[in-house]
């Protein structure tokens, strides 16, 4: 099939206004009677509130509303479990948590407020670490956690919130028949999503009492439901409004200071912004959870994995607003690998550190980084090649996983060996402290998840409508959020591929729950093959109802016509047709109204409803290798060569492709390097963005990324998932590196120039 | 921050300044702790200038003062009193596009879009005193403006390709 928009490196569609400083996001909105508002956080990580008096506060001139609890329905909230209030009524949980909050003619003002807020606590016995919360005689985080709500079967117990098992074989009698067993523990930090627009709200109320909120959130339907649950709102008062989102990673797909903004605005009569500064961002929002990690594999002479066992922890901090479904977990560290005799359990732990929620590919680099560790010390051990070892062992068409789902159209193979092509090319003479590492991994989202988690169906579920107006120009309208990584762009390619018509012939209306038809949300790389299943299925409505209008005004067969070239005519006779404004116009007389075309229920008819085995249509597979080098005298570690080799089934703009693969490489070499968000008691030590290492320019080199089509008979056009994986191998590859260039072996993120210093001394003392 | 040094109410009597804008001269009252981020933002409309931490970790909101790339979070607007500043709403000229951001738009170098109005007049105060930078020298120039999007691929191939076709 020849396309001629999709597969094209076309603009994006709103960068014009993003280059000029005209895209608007939440903090933009100009209103004369504007108020600030400031939140009061929690100073003790776990306490009764015994008293909150605001009386100070609500009497400084200048300030128009103060909240607490007592303004709130008393409702736990939470977008999967419902496990923390809007404002706290009688507990804290963590260094953070919120307990009141102010709107002010202005910050310092709003700030002074704050201060006048006075709040007595009895503070209780906290816990900090997993290890600590499961002993028994733990203090206990949420003592009713069992009668907490949650869209997923969770089974908590004590400060366990969820569990989860992958079993294969029989791991216990596999011990005897290996010819090499490994073990060794892993371990990962709490990391910020980082974008740099922070969470930012503006919400205002009209005279009817209808709220609008314009909100750094990619999923403005959920954001929409959630306000609605946890201040006790219809859904229909309230209209999140279209503003374009500057970076989430997963960091802003729920409600959390929306419904403060929400009820100061309905309490002052005015309207307000809300906006988070990097001390709270990092000390108060979800990030991404600390893990620890044991691996024991097992392996043959011949270099096959006969075992595995092992245990991942995650540290789920005071509130978990996701669950990530441990059973993917497991899946993780599983890998896109044969493993006969696999026994991995996985585990979701309360403390009273700050909460976690998701980002990019949760909860998936934690386990992909001790597992691909892990495999190039065992190959390293048999003295077999990195890549060859995957080679051997990587799943193909057709393998059943340990979950009983049948794998089909898997990538990992091809991605491999282009990766041994490239380092054929590239690997050169070895030079001292010059190493190159690589890893590989396999990411499904929600499709594996062997404790079948999956969240209310209907949720997941997108819908567009493709919509002529009386000229025959042509409108998509979807609920997709933009922030960044293209929906508004390749969608846009989609309908006017289908339609024949050229790319800037569509315009979009997006990102509002007023003007757009229910949708799930940007994210969990779901986004072009949902979404796009939706948009492809209105864009192909749309011109069917133009070929049908056509063939009867011009009395022709529908099947002898084509939309191509901004025409429709009869195939092979170009000029036997209509304009598409003329075949538009015809349908409008024909119907009565202009077309309105519509494309809905993809996931729940196309995929939610398949076979287990459709299920597993298109997994993510990527390899990553990186050349690095190590100053053996400080430790510094320095990129020299990148190289990101993914399938991606189609790449519809294999700009916009590259673009999320460079940016989540960059993503990766924080996370190996320098990022980590570091708390001693439940109290965050590094809250700006100085302290806590973001990579720079500098600490970046030249990517190149490879890209392999398999087509997936699941996404539109056979599209795969991308955008949040791109940054699942680097860490491992880089760490790989390291150990290949000096020979030491650091298991806990991040590799600090620190870590390899003291490594490299110890391995020079022994 | 309000000043802890004084009391609140004289640190808000406010200054008459005049701030020229892109050209335009404007007179305003303003609060002598106020950073030129908000001023530009909150009372001048310009919101094309992004606020990303406000303490000058980000360059999210960098403009030029007199030609030089600065962080306007952490410039006291009144000290700019009569100074000459460029935000991204200047950058167009004659309605066209300046060279950087047509090669931003053509590179793909825009992803989310919060720092890229910093970068680009980070990168138009380096190509203004520097036409034809080679990659180091332009990965050095927007070494303090993070971006979490693109790894800094497209953005450092974007500044090249603009250079080049100048």
């Amino acid at each position: 099939m020849e396309y001629r928009v999709i597969g094209q490196s076309v603009p994006k569609k709103e960068a014009g206004e993003k280059v000029t400083g005209r895209m608007q996001y939440s903090g933009d909105l100009i209103f004369p009677d504007l108020l600030i508002g400031k939140i009061l956080h929690s100073p003790v990580p776990h306490a009764r509130i015994l008293n909150i008096d605001t009386s100070r506060a609500s009497a400084l001139p200048g300030v128009k509303a103060v909240i607490t609890h007592k303004d709130t329905p008393h409702i736990l909230t939470g977008r999967s479990v419902k496990d923390r209030p809007v404002l706290a009524w009688d507990r804290v949980h963590f260094i953070g948590d919120q307990v009141a909050a102010v709107a002010a003619v202005d910050e310092e003002t709003a700030i002074e407020a704050l201060d006048l807020i006075k709040v007595e606590y009895e503070e209780l016995p906290a816990v900090f670490s997993p290890r600590e919360a499961i002993e028994i005689g733990a203090p206990i985080v949420h003592p009713n956690l069992a009668s907490y709500k949650s869209d997923a079967v969770l089974k908590p117990q004590g400060n366990i919130l969820e569990q989860g098992r992958l079993v294969r074989g029989d791991t216990k009698q596999a011990w005897d028949k290996c010819y090499l067993i490994y073990e060794d523990d892993y371990s990962t930090p709490v990391v910020y999503q980082g974008f740099t627009q922070p969470h930012e709200t503006t919400a205002a109320v009209d005279t009817l009492g209808r709220i609008t909120v314009w909100a750094s959130n990619k999923a403005p339907f959920i954001l929409r439901q959630m306000i609605a649950q946890s201040l006790d709102l219809p859904i229909a008062r309230i209209h999140i409004a279209a503003v374009a989102v500057g970076g989430d990673f997963g960091g802003k797909g729920t409600a959390q200071t929306e419904p403060i903004c929400v009820l100061l605005a309905l309490k002052s009569h005015r309207p307000v912004r809300l906006t988070l500064n990097r001390e709270e961002e990092l000390t108060a929002t979800f990030l991404k959870e600390a893990t620890t990690t044991h691996i024991k594999l097992g392996v043959s002479r011949e270099g096959m994995l006969l075992a595995v066992q092992g245990h991942i922890t995650y540290d789920t901090g005071a509130y978990c607003d996701l669950t990530g479904g441990m059973g993917r977990s497991c899946n993780d560290l599983h890998g896109p690998y044969r493993i006969p005799n696999v026994d991995l359990t996985a585990n979701r732990v309360y403390t009273n550190n700050s909460p976690r929620g998701h980002m990019r590919a949760p909860p998936t680099p934690q386990p992909v980084f001790a597992m691909e560790s892990h495999l190039d010390m065992v190959a390293s051990k048999l003295g077999i090649d990195p890549v060859e070892f995957r080679l051997k062992n990587a799943v193909e068409e057709g393998d059943i996983l340990p979950t009983g789902q049948k794998i089909m159209n898997p990538g990992i193979k091809e991605t491999l060996r282009r990766t041994r092509e490239y380092l054929r090319q590239e690997k050169g003479e070895s030079r001292p402290n010059v190493g190159w590492g690589m890893a590989s991994f396999q990411y499904h989202g929600m499709a594996i998840d062997p404790s079948g988690i999956i969240r209310d169906r209907k949720m997941t579920q997108s819908s567009a409508w493709v919509k002529f107006n009386e000229d025959g120009s042509v409108v998509l309208v979807s609920g997709v959020t933009e922030q960044g990584c293209g929906p508004l762009t390749i969608f846009s390619q989609m309908v006017a591929e289908v339609l024949g018509i050229s790319y800037d012939d569509v315009s979009v209306v997006a990102m509002d729950t007023d003007a757009t038809p229910f949708e799930y949300g940007t994210g969990a790389s779901q986004t072009t093959s949902r979404v796009g299943f939706s948009v492809k299925m209105a864009a192909e409505d749309a011109r069917d109802q133009l070929i049908a209008a056509t063939a009867e005004k011009l009395s022709v067969e529908p099947a002898s016509l084509v939309a191509r070239g901004g025409r429709v005519y009869v195939q092979g006779d170009p000029k036997k047709g209509l304009s598409i404004a003329e075949a538009a116009a015809a349908a409008t007389a024909q119907q009565g109204t202009p077309i309105l075309a519509t494309g809905a229920k993809l996931r729940k008819s196309k995929l939610m409803g398949a076979s287990k085995e459709e299920w597993l249509d298109a997994p993510q597979h990527g390899t990553h290798a990186v050349q690095v080098e190590v100053d053996p005298d400080t430790g510094q570690v320095r990129l020299l060569k990148y190289f990101a080799c993914h399938d991606v089934g189609f790449a519809l703009n294999p700009q916009t492709v590259e673009g999320q693969i460079e940016g989540g490489v960059g993503f990766g070499v924080g996370y190996a390097l320098s990022e980590a968000v570091l708390s001693r008691n439940g109290k965050t030590l590094n809250p700006n963005l100085t302290d806590y290492r973001i990579p720079t320019s500098l600490d970046m080199v030249d990517i190149k990324s490879e890209l392999v089509e398999i087509p997936s008979i699941s996404g539109p056009f056979g599209i795969k998932g991308l955008g949040e994986a791109t940054n699942v191998p680097a860490a491992p590859a880089i760490a790989n590196a390291i150990y290949n260039a000096v020979g030491v072996r650091v298991t806990n993120l991040p590799i600090t120039p620190e870590k390899v210093y003291l490594a490299l001394k110890d391995k020079s003392g022994k | 921050m309000p000043c802890l040094y004084m009391p609140l109410e004289r640190t808000r009597m406010k200054k008459l300044i005049t701030l020229i804008v892109n050209g335009t001269p404007s007179q305003l009252a303003v609060e002598p702790y106020r950073p030129l981020v908000d001023v530009l933002r909150d009372d001048m409309g310009l919101t094309g200038t992004k606020k990303g931490c406000g303490h000058g970790h980000c360059g999210t909101c960098t403009v030029m003062v007199e030609g030089k790339a600065v962080n306007s979070c952490l410039t006291l607007a009144v000290d700019l009193d009569g100074r000459n500043i460029t935000t991204i709403e200047g950058v167009v000229a004659d309605g066209q596009y300046h060279a950087l951001q047509k090669a931003f738009i053509q590179e793909g170098a825009v992803q989310c879009g919060f720092c890229t109005p910093g970068i680009i007049m980070m990168a138009k105060a380096l190509l203004d005193e520097n036409p034809t930078p080679n990659e180091k020298e332009v990965r050095e120039a927007i070494v303090g403006n993070i971006c979490r999007c693109t790894g800094y691929a497209k953005i450092v191939k974007a500044i090249l390709s603009a250079a080049e076709g100048r």
